[in-house]
């Protein structure tokens, strides 16, 4: 499943990054959200882009336990396997992978087909495309 | 009687289905010489809670204002803060 | 609860950092924002200082909801006291900084003394540092950010002045993320006298709440049933511009310093106009609508123009141009003043120089000259440093009272008070001056049901409109959300993990509005500053829906004391101690 960003529909509000956050980790907190949202004035122009998980798999290759895998389109975590070296922080292009202070490891796993970030955007900028893999 | 109706702000997008956008506005047909503001909103299927006021022929009229061939009606939603 | 429970102190005469307690009991009863900030702002300040010196403080307070999914709850608040009315402040702004202050850990930020050398104050979690900004000092707000957003790796919420907060003007607002401002009653002002350039925060911490699984439940049901909804999407699909119609239609529209309030140009300055030019929406933190309208013309760019400015800048001033709006309104966000007060002052320069009063060199509609006019006004050239002062100031200087539109030295909003008697007692009564923050009657009686020409049961709809709005900006939810007092008990309780009613609420919104009124009979002022200017008085509209009309000065007399009766104060309009005491003060 990818995830993309509608640029000429999001206000850049964040509701997404503080939704996941607060899915995952029961906390409100965008650095700790495995999706990033950037709307801000560079040089005082409107930029907006957006990070997902793209399914590179850097994190699964940097992982020294296998405890990442990726199937039916989204990744997921054993967390039990997950020894907490960080690796996988290291390894993601865009940071959005956390290991929170408790030792969980974070990631973006679609939550399990419906993505929250998808159902809370307020104005469906947030676009999931079912893909073949 | 004719009337021709201009909704505003959010309430725009009620006349969608009526072919028009806020700009132009669009005219509604009724039956009789006189009909109330209500029977307007009813019309257009608008609750009058999400009106804040209207104005007939430029001039803000109460909402049991009676209304007759060739007047134009601007409708306002009701805002909270401005 | 959601605090973090840590206020950051800075010292800038000093240079020290100190890291308190929230006052849980203040919280208790103020909540955050515009109720906790004027609480601080009471307690700690002693009487009769000057604004612009050391003594002053400012304040920067967030709410319960920031940091959280609460929808609309992204906003930040200043207290202190204004330089411009001697009144207590209290300003908001949106953007980031509120949400990065509560991650980097504190509830609010006070700012004390007076640095030598100008500075910056930057902010990450808990490291705190003073550094110098002299190279930042005469810098636009516009250039100022620019600099400041490439030392910075994240994207931290930068404050930061221009020339004009520099320089003290009275009309000086405080800017963030280039187009947002908090800008009225010259906090601008109260910054600059601290020779603090900026400030830049940001956080990682996480904000915790106690029941999460019931406030992501309540806010998702709420987003979409209260929010998304009829009632407040026209400020997503078209902003404030909606409003210009609105004030239009209804006869309210400040035309040409207040001598009408209809304007032949409002077609050319509404929604519709905005519309054409194609703005890209932009929300603050967690708002689920997004009120900002961003616009490029040329060299221009502005979030904006916002109705007040469309109404201050364009119509008060005879300008049907919206090019010419946005240019005036960048200019005035680029060197750092008040949009508002900026259009009010034009406009009475030109009403004085039309009526050969005094001859400030601009007529209405001089569009050349107009355009002219911020950067002179903020960088204190010319004419501008007299300009500056305000209204009161350049009426007491050379006449024109009549029509000088301000009330306790702070300029007149968008709303002509002979169109709408609510509106008069609330801009008369308003604890930092002529203002349409304090409360906002006119939504419920000239653009909603209730009759605008009678004075009629307008005192308790004044006080209800106050506050309304004093509890609405103490938990910090954002003015654009037409949120009940049910829906704000519903989401305080879930987030402070209590019952809190209704009851609690309005008892809290009186005590709000009755601290700041405290602190204005604390500095000495009277009751017969609660007033409006002359022209409401005598001079009546010629156009529209109240043609003809004034706001007759007895008529306002009776509303006024029915005012003070409802709200239990004297006839001096001082709260008395059973009020007080009846509000836990």
């Amino acid at each position: 499943m990818k995830l993309l960003l509608d640029i000429e529909k999001c206000t850049g509000c964040g509701i997404c990054e503080l939704v996941c956050s607060a899915v995952k980790g029961g906390v409100f907190n965008p650095e700790m959200a495995c999706l990033k949202i950037h709307s801000r004035y560079a040089k005082g122009d409107l930029v907006i882009r957006g990070e997902f998980c793209d399914l590179c798999l850097e994190c699964a290759e940097a992982c020294p336990t296998g405890a990442i895998t990726s199937e039916n389109g989204s990744l997921s975590v054993d967390q039990e396997s997950c020894s907490e070296c960080g690796l996988c922080v290291d390894a993601c292009p865009y940071g959005i992978i956390h290991l929170s202070p408790s030792g969980r490891l974070f990631i973006c796993d679609r939550c399990g087909g419906s993505p929250e970030c998808v159902s809370w955007c307020p104005h469906e900028a947030i676009k999931k495309e079912e893909s073949a893999t | 009687m004719v009337v021709r109706i201009r909704m505003h702000g959010s309430l725009a997008r009620h006349l969608a289905g009526e072919g028009a956008d806020s700009g132009n506005g669009i005219t509604i047909t009724f039956p009789q010489k006189e009909v109330s503001i209500a029977q307007v909103f009813s019309r257009l299927r608008i609750s009058e809670e999400v009106v804040g006021f209207v104005a007939v022929n430029g001039v803000r009229a109460a909402k049991d204002t009676w209304v007759t061939d060739e007047d134009e009606i601007a409708i306002f939603p009701s805002v909270t803060g401005g | 609860m959601s605090y973090t429970g840590k206020v950051l102190r800075v010292n800038l005469c000093t240079g020290d950092v100190t890291k308190e307690s929230l006052n849980q009991n203040w919280a208790e009863k103020y909540f955050g924002g515009k109720g906790l900030g004027v609480k601080y702002l009471y307690e700690e300040l002693r009487e009769g200082i000057d604004p612009l010196s050391s003594a002053n403080k400012l304040i920067l307070t967030t709410g319960p909801f920031t940091g959280t999914v609460v929808p609309c709850s992204g906003r930040l608040t200043f207290a202190a006291k204004s330089p411009a009315t001697g009144t207590m402040l209290d300003s908001s702004i949106g953007g980031r900084f509120a949400t990065q202050l509560k991650f980097a850990g504190y509830d609010v930020l006070i700012i004390e003394g007076q640095a030598e050398n100008p500075v910056c104050l930057v902010i990450h979690d808990d490291k705190i540092e003073i550094r110098d900004a002299t190279r930042l000092w005469g810098k636009s707000i516009f250039e100022t950010e620019s600099q400041l957003e490439e030392e910075f790796e994240r994207e931290p919420g930068i404050l930061s002045i221009g020339p004009a907060g520099e320089k003290l003007v009275y009309i000086a607002c405080i800017g963030t993320e280039y187009y947002r401002q908090a800008a009225r009653c010259g906090i601008g002002a109260v910054m600059g006298s601290k020779k603090l350039k900026a400030i830049v925060c940001s956080g990682s911490n996480d904000v915790t709440v106690p029941d999460m699984p019931g406030l992501l439940k309540l806010v998702k049901r709420l987003i979409w049933e209260d929010v998304l909804t009829d009632a407040n999407l026209g400020i997503y699909i078209d902003g404030t511009p909606q409003i210009v119609d609105m004030s239009n239609t209804a006869g309210v529209l400040p035309t040409r310093n207040f001598q009408d309030g209809v304007f032949e140009g409002a077609s050319k300055i509404n929604a519709e106009a905005i519309r054409r030019l194609q703005p890209r929406k932009k929300a603050c933190p967690a708002c689920a609508l997004g009120c900002g309208n961003y616009i490029r013309i040329g060299n221009s760019a502005v979030e904006g123009p916002e109705y007040e400015t469309l109404a201050l800048v364009g119509s008060n001033c005879g300008v049907d141009d919206i090019e010419a709006i946005i240019r005036f309104n960048a200019e005035c966000d680029d060197v750092g003043i008040d949009t508002i007060s900026a259009g009010n002052i034009v406009g009475f320069a030109m009403e004085m120089t039309e009526r050969g009063i005094k001859d400030f060199g601009i007529r209405f509609g001089d569009i050349e000259t107009y355009l002219k006019m911020p950067r002179l006004i903020g960088c204190q050239e010319g004419m501008g440093e007299e300009l500056s002062r305000g209204v009161r100031y350049l009426a007491e200087k050379y006449g024109g009272g009549e029509f000088a539109m301000e009330v306790k030295g702070l300029e007149l909003p968008g709303y002509d008070p002979r169109g709408s008697w609510s509106m008069g007692l609330a801009y008369a009564t308003a604890n930092r001056g002529g203002c349409h923050m304090g409360g906002f009657p006119i939504a419920s009686e000239a653009f909603g049901d209730i009759d605008p020409f009678t004075i009629e049961g307008k005192a308790k709809l004044t006080i209800d409109s106050q506050h309304y709005n004093a509890i609405k900006f103490s938990l910090v939810l954002c003015d654009f959300w037409a949120v009940s007092l049910e829906t704000m008990s519903e989401l305080i309780s879930c987030v402070w993990g209590r019952e809190v009613s209704v009851a609690e609420l309005k008892k809290a919104a009186e005590r709000i509005w009755n601290i700041g009124r405290l602190f204005n009979v604390r500095e000495g002022f009277k009751a017969g500053e609660d007033t409006l200017p002359d022209r409401i008085f005598t001079d009546p509209l010629k156009s529209g829906t109240p043609a003809g009309r004034v706001l007759p000065r007895d008529q306002f007399d009776a509303m006024l004391r029915e005012y003070y009766q409802l709200r239990g104060w004297d006839s001096n309009g001082i709260p008395t101690p059973e009020k007080l005491k009846e509000l836990d003060m």
